[in-house]
């Protein structure tokens, strides 16, 4: 292909948008690294512009040196690793009939799920099903009650829906696929994409649990990362400074303080390291032209 | 009449005919449709407690029915209004604003040539999707700082005044949304370049030949190609229309900008603090969730109407 | 379309079977499990209790304790702890209820369970009203209610009912701790400010005349956190405007709401003033508090408020010790001095919400004797200072020894890397967050060189100087819930409204002729009804105290 000069100008432009996105983003992460092995004190005095001020490790030492984040990280790999996998497979097997225009009962079905959306029980209530059924303070817990996720099936469908042309389906039932086979053969290898998409979004979903581990996990060695993590940075929003604390209380309290604004940016980069290492991986799957093959074929 | 019972026993076995052809499709959303009957639909009883002054030793049955007493007490008070227009407002601020740009994002970075390049673009602007809020509006304020802030050393250097950001109520919104933006386009974006990916390239292929320029093929053929996925995510939002997370608000309140900053969220949080009743917040739980799924009823009817994508 | 409602309608009704809790657990009253009326142990055949546990994040194993190794070995009840980390505290608190699945007793620590919590769940039955119990069986328990009347009225409810035991101590250290660098008073030549104007006088020299002597105009004056409990030094003025603080207060008779009242408008003109000159840092109602603690910490800061310098104004001990607490001040409408009455025995209203027996507990006597335990000065001297030096089997090179003026030192093993709060909430007593209760002893008060340190100064201080003004802050009342709900919103809408203009007529964002349309804002937002609300459960509760 011959490029045209209309096209490199074009090329250029992009390049640059694509430049400004990348410095706007790249200029507070850099920040968010050098804060993180700063001073806490230069942070705050906004004397850390970009480069770290008051070099030292100790954010990430005090981290690592915790038998319960080690604990945390373990458990909550453990959840996000079974809790995905289970989310992709009933979002796909969910969403696939529901793409399908000649599926009778296809409205009925979506509306049944949309008014979960909004309808929900409550705390009190789900918590009470969850200990009669007998999974309190274990991993189904945490895993089956989110097991479907309505908006995810929804993105799902569409994308079968629009990017999975129907002729391809109807030409393998023809060669004598079931709707099982044409799923499993057909729609599955052409959805690589959304299964990549949807894979990041389960495991950061359980992977930031925070909430449904507080109710449902009493054991200190199941909690997953989250609640410890949450344990450890003072929440702001809780500053109950008793007006009755002792003196040695207020010492404590602000000793909580101190170690959590020293930790606060070090977890930001620690939180980020897993999807910085996976995404770059799941990217090959958002390759154009992925259809020709099919098409052809 | 006779026809009309023919014509229906007639449509009622091919309906069945159909539905038994298809089993297997009915098998596959059987898990789903199990999982969600016992925990979405079995504890639903629960939404009652909007509607009753729940009594924990009577339970959640036989506490007594106060029918919409929460609900009017809560429109009533003089509060109401200014709390329901700030949550809306900022919502369709954001929307406005935070929409088109993931969906500019992942077509600018479609049309990367190099792969490397584009591939730690995406992974880069991601990134700030995994700031937590806390850590997200420590940065807000630090950046906005009037003395010590970049954004202020950026506008004294272009040779502007210094601006107090954060004590003046009227950039409140503002600085929400942009750093909303900001945070989440990236990550916003994955979904639409996923959608790209299902471009059918032959037709580029057509259109070169046909001498379209890219700005020409990217409008006519990229964009059609996400449609679909663009109005289901639209709609997805119009039905959060009413609800505005509370931890990133409720840490960005300063006593300078509640007018507009206090949200039903954090007015509902402030009340159970003082000892309100639990009821009284999940009634007007309910409330917004009724009204926001008003709002995404009337918004797929015109999504229907004006073409083929809808939500059901 | 049909197929779907009776789906529903069956779903709805499999929903019931899961959706019936328990039916009533009457609490069995039997005094035969070898129960002692009197004297120790408290029961004769092995018992055991279960208890709800609010533990801190500083807490290690309660029943690893010093704490409850005296407690079994003194009362023969063995108590089977259920931890509950305090993150989550509220919402299993409430599930707990909620499910009705409930141990013997709560410790909860201060505010564990709320005062709605005990009129809710007591009301209702499920958990059990103590002042019988007491009468009969807690002979300390009432003695201690005796010596501290306010304690008392502020445990019962209108109706006469007592649901949750108190922790009850006092320390005579002031709360609310102003400091001022003396250091920069000296290099000016001018004394401490005891007057509205004479503090602007020595306000303006803070921030002009360099004061630290170091060559560049780099002070501040005041610096501080708007509303922040531990970094907002405007109680100052407040106060000086004979204002106890802007929230409700009472005197010995009446509620009062500051922020009603035209003082307040002369409170604002002179914060008003000092914000325009920049004597009040402009960063004021922005800043948080690390950024505040930051600027304080390069003793930059003239006047502020801090638990102490040195704690949470992150100054070195040598800096700190140039800040003096301040004299409270008094202006034109006001000449009366006040502080905190928080350092002063006669004004303990009681950490509450520490212990509720719940209507699980089949032997109510047993728990009631074994709360009683905690009152006296022996059981006080295990949760305030812990074991003697060597008491402790599984930690006998710790605890306090007493020499020959009667005055106690605690002592630590040797090589233990644990801060001492940490240690002590781990080997000896559960104590951050109150949570094991009772009345503090009287040899607390004979901590070794207690009345050396500087905050013990501060303390008597600040006692001597506020001893002629009547105010103090309001106990919290019992109400019911429906009214407790009501007065949760009301107070939510007028605080909030009163929170905004107090900062904008500061700031001068609102100029302070608005200032009366303010009042009739408030007047709508319905202040005058929680004044008078609070007004008549005040008069209650004075009656209560008897």
């Amino acid at each position: 292909m011959v490029k045209g000069i209309k096209d490199l100008l074009f090329d250029t432009v992009i390049n640059i948008l694509a430049f400004m996105l990348l410095a706007v983003v790249l200029f507070a992460l850099i920040f968010v690294l050098s804060a993180s092995l700063s001073d806490p004190h230069m942070v705050v005095t906004g004397k850390v512009v970009l480069l770290p001020k008051g070099f030292n490790l100790d954010a990430y030492s005090s981290l690592l040196k915790q038998a319960d984040v080690w604990i945390g990280y373990k458990n909550s790999l453990f959840y996000t690793l079974i809790g995905t996998s289970i989310n992709l497979f009933l979002t796909m097997m969910t969403a696939y009939p529901l793409s399908r225009k000649d599926f009778k009962g296809r409205t009925l079905v979506t509306v049944i799920f949309m008014i979960t959306m909004y309808f929900s029980g409550g705390m009190i209530s789900s918590f009470l099903l969850i200990k009669n059924i007998g999974i309190y303070n274990t991993l189904w817990a945490l895993i089956l009650p989110g097991s479907v996720s309505v908006y995810n099936i929804i993105i799902c469908r569409t994308y079968m829906q629009s990017s999975i042309p129907f002729e391809i389906q109807e030409s393998g039932k023809i060669d004598g696929c079931s709707n099982f086979g044409v799923f499993f053969r057909i729609v599955l290898p052409l959805s690589g994409p959304i299964i990549a998409v949807l894979t990041m979004f389960f495991a950061l979903a359980h992977w930031n649990d925070y909430f449904n581990a507080l109710l449902y996990i009493s054991s200190r060695n199941k909690y997953p990362l989250q609640l410890f993590l949450a344990e450890i940075l003072v929440r702001s929003q809780q500053t109950s400074i008793d007006a009755m604390m002792s003196e040695e209380e207020l010492i404590a309290a602000q000793r909580q303080a101190d170690k959590a604004e020293l930790l606060k940016y070090a977890l930001v980069v620690v939180a980020s390291l897993p999807f910085m290492v996976v995404y770059p991986l799941l990217q090959k799957y958002f390759v154009k032209g992925i259809m020709i093959g099919a098409i052809k074929g | 009449m006779r026809l009309n019972l023919h014509t229906r026993k007639l449509q009622t076995q091919s309906l069945k005919r159909e539905m038994v052809k298809n089993y297997q499709l009915y098998l596959m959303v059987l898990p789903s449709i199990v999982m969600i009957a016992i925990f979405q639909y079995v504890p639903m009883y629960g939404v009652q407690i909007a509607f009753k002054d729940f009594n924990a030793r009577l339970g959640i049955w036989s506490s007594p029915w106060i029918g919409l007493t929460h609900i009017e007490k809560f429109i009533q008070s003089p509060y109401f209004f200014k709390l329901l227009w700030n949550t809306f407002i900022i919502n369709v601020y954001s929307l406005a604003i935070g929409f088109p740009i993931p969906i500019l994002v992942a077509v600018i970075l479609n049309e990367l040539e190099r792969e490397v390049y584009k591939k730690f673009v995406q992974t880069v602007i991601c990134i700030p999707h995994f700031i937590s809020t806390v850590v997200m509006v420590g940065m807000i304020f630090l950046f906005t700082n009037e003395s010590k802030g970049i954004i202020n050393h950026f506008i004294a250097f272009l040779g502007g005044e210094r601006i107090a950001f954060m004590a003046k109520q009227q950039w409140f919104r503002t600085i929400y949304v942009l750093s909303g933006v900001w945070q989440n386009m990236g990550w916003n974006s994955i979904i639409y370049i996923a959608a790209l990916s299902g471009v059918d390239v032959q037709m580029h292929e057509a259109a070169i030949i046909d001498g379209a320029g890219r700005l020409k093929r990217i409008w006519h053929i990229n964009l059609p190609t996400i449609k679909p996925t663009f109005v289901i995510m639209l709609l997805m939002s119009m039905g959060k229309m009413l609800s505005v997370g509370f931890e990133k608000i409720y840490l960005m309140q300063l006593p300078l900008n509640l007018e507009v900053s206090e949200v039903i969220s954090t007015y509902t949080y402030k009340i159970a603090f003082e000892g309100g009743s639990f009821s009284y917040g999940a009634a007007i739980g309910l409330f917004l969730n009724v009204l926001n799924l008003i709002l995404l009823v009337s918004f797929n009817r015109i999504a229907r109407k004006m073409g083929d994508v809808s939500l059901w | 379309m049909k197929r779907f409602l009776c789906c529903l309608v069956f779903l709805v009704s499999a929903a019931l079977l899961f959706g019936c809790t328990g039916g009533k657990r009457d609490a069995a009253v039997s005094t035969q499990y070898g129960f002692q009326e009197t004297g120790y142990p408290i029961v004769t055949e092995p018992l055991t209790l279960t208890a709800a546990a609010r533990r801190d994040a500083l807490h290690g194993n309660w029943d690893e304790t010093y704490w409850a190794y005296y407690a079994e070995k003194k009362s023969g009840i063995k108590i089977e702890f259920n931890y509950i980390d305090k993150q989550s505290w509220d919402q299993k608190k409430q599930l707990m209820f909620a499910s009705n699945d409930l141990p013997d007793i709560i410790l909860g620590g201060n505010g564990g369970i709320t005062k709605v919590d005990e009129i809710q769940y007591g009301t209702s039955g499920l958990i059990l009203p103590l002042q019988d119990l007491i009468e009969k069986y807690a002979p300390n328990i009432e003695m201690a209610l005796e010596d501290y009347p306010l304690v008392r009225a502020n445990i019962t409810t209108p109706e006469g009912d007592i649901y949750a035991l108190p922790k009850i101590a006092y320390s005579v250290d002031s709360v609310r701790r102003v400091w001022i660098n003396s250091e920069w008073l000296d290099n000016l030549g001018m004394k401490m400010p005891e007057t509205v104007e004479e503090m602007r006088k020595v306000l303006y020299a803070f921030k002009n005349n360099d004061p630290d002597r170091n060559g560049a105009s780099d002070t501040y004056a005041i610096s501080g956190v708007f509303d922040n409990y531990e970094a907002d030094f405007r109680a100052m003025y407040l106060r000086a405007f004979g204002m106890l603080e802007a929230d409700f207060i009472v005197d010995d008779k009446n509620v009062i709401y500051p922020p009603y009242t035209p003082e307040f408008k002369e409170y604002l003109k002179e914060m008003n003033f000092l914000y325009n000159e920049k004597l009040i840092d402009n960063e004021y109602f922005t800043q948080s508090v690390s950024e505040y603690k930051a600027k304080s910490s390069g003793v930059k800061v003239g006047l502020g408020c801090w638990s102490a310098p040195n704690v949470n104004g992150g100054m070195t001990q040598e800096a700190a010790l140039k800040y003096v607490n301040i004299i409270p001040l008094t202006s034109k409408i006001n000449s009366v001095k006040m502080w905190d009455k928080a350092g002063e025995k006669e004004s303990v209203l009681g950490k509450t919400g520490c212990f509720v027996i719940t209507s699980q507990c089949k032997y109510p006597e047993a728990a009631i004797r074994w709360a009683d335990m905690w009152y006296t000065e022996e059981g006080g001297i295990v949760c305030d200072i812990g074991p003697q030096y060597g008491e402790f089997p599984a930690s006998p090179e710790s605890g306090y020894k007493v020499d020959e003026n009667g005055e106690w030192t605690q002592y630590r093993p040797e090589g233990d890397g644990r801060d001492s709060w940490t240690f002590y909430n781990q080997v000896w007593a559960p104590a951050s967050g109150s949570c094991n209760f009772g009345l503090q002893p009287e040899m607390f008060q004979k901590k070794k060189d207690v009345q050396n340190t500087p905050l013990y100064k501060l303390g008597m201080s600040f006692k001597e100087h506020s001893k002629d003004s009547k105010l103090n802050i309001m106990p919290s009342f019992y109400f019911d819930k429906d009214k407790q709900n009501e007065l949760a919103i009301k107070k939510t809408e007028v605080q909030s409204y009163v929170k905004q203009m107090e900062a904008k007529f500061i700031t001068g964002d609102v100029p302070l002729d608005a200032f009366d349309t303010y009042l009739e804002t408030l007047k709508q937002y319905g202040v005058e009804d929680l004044i008078s609300t609070y007004q008549e459960n005040y008069e209650a509760f004075i009656n209560n105290m008897n």
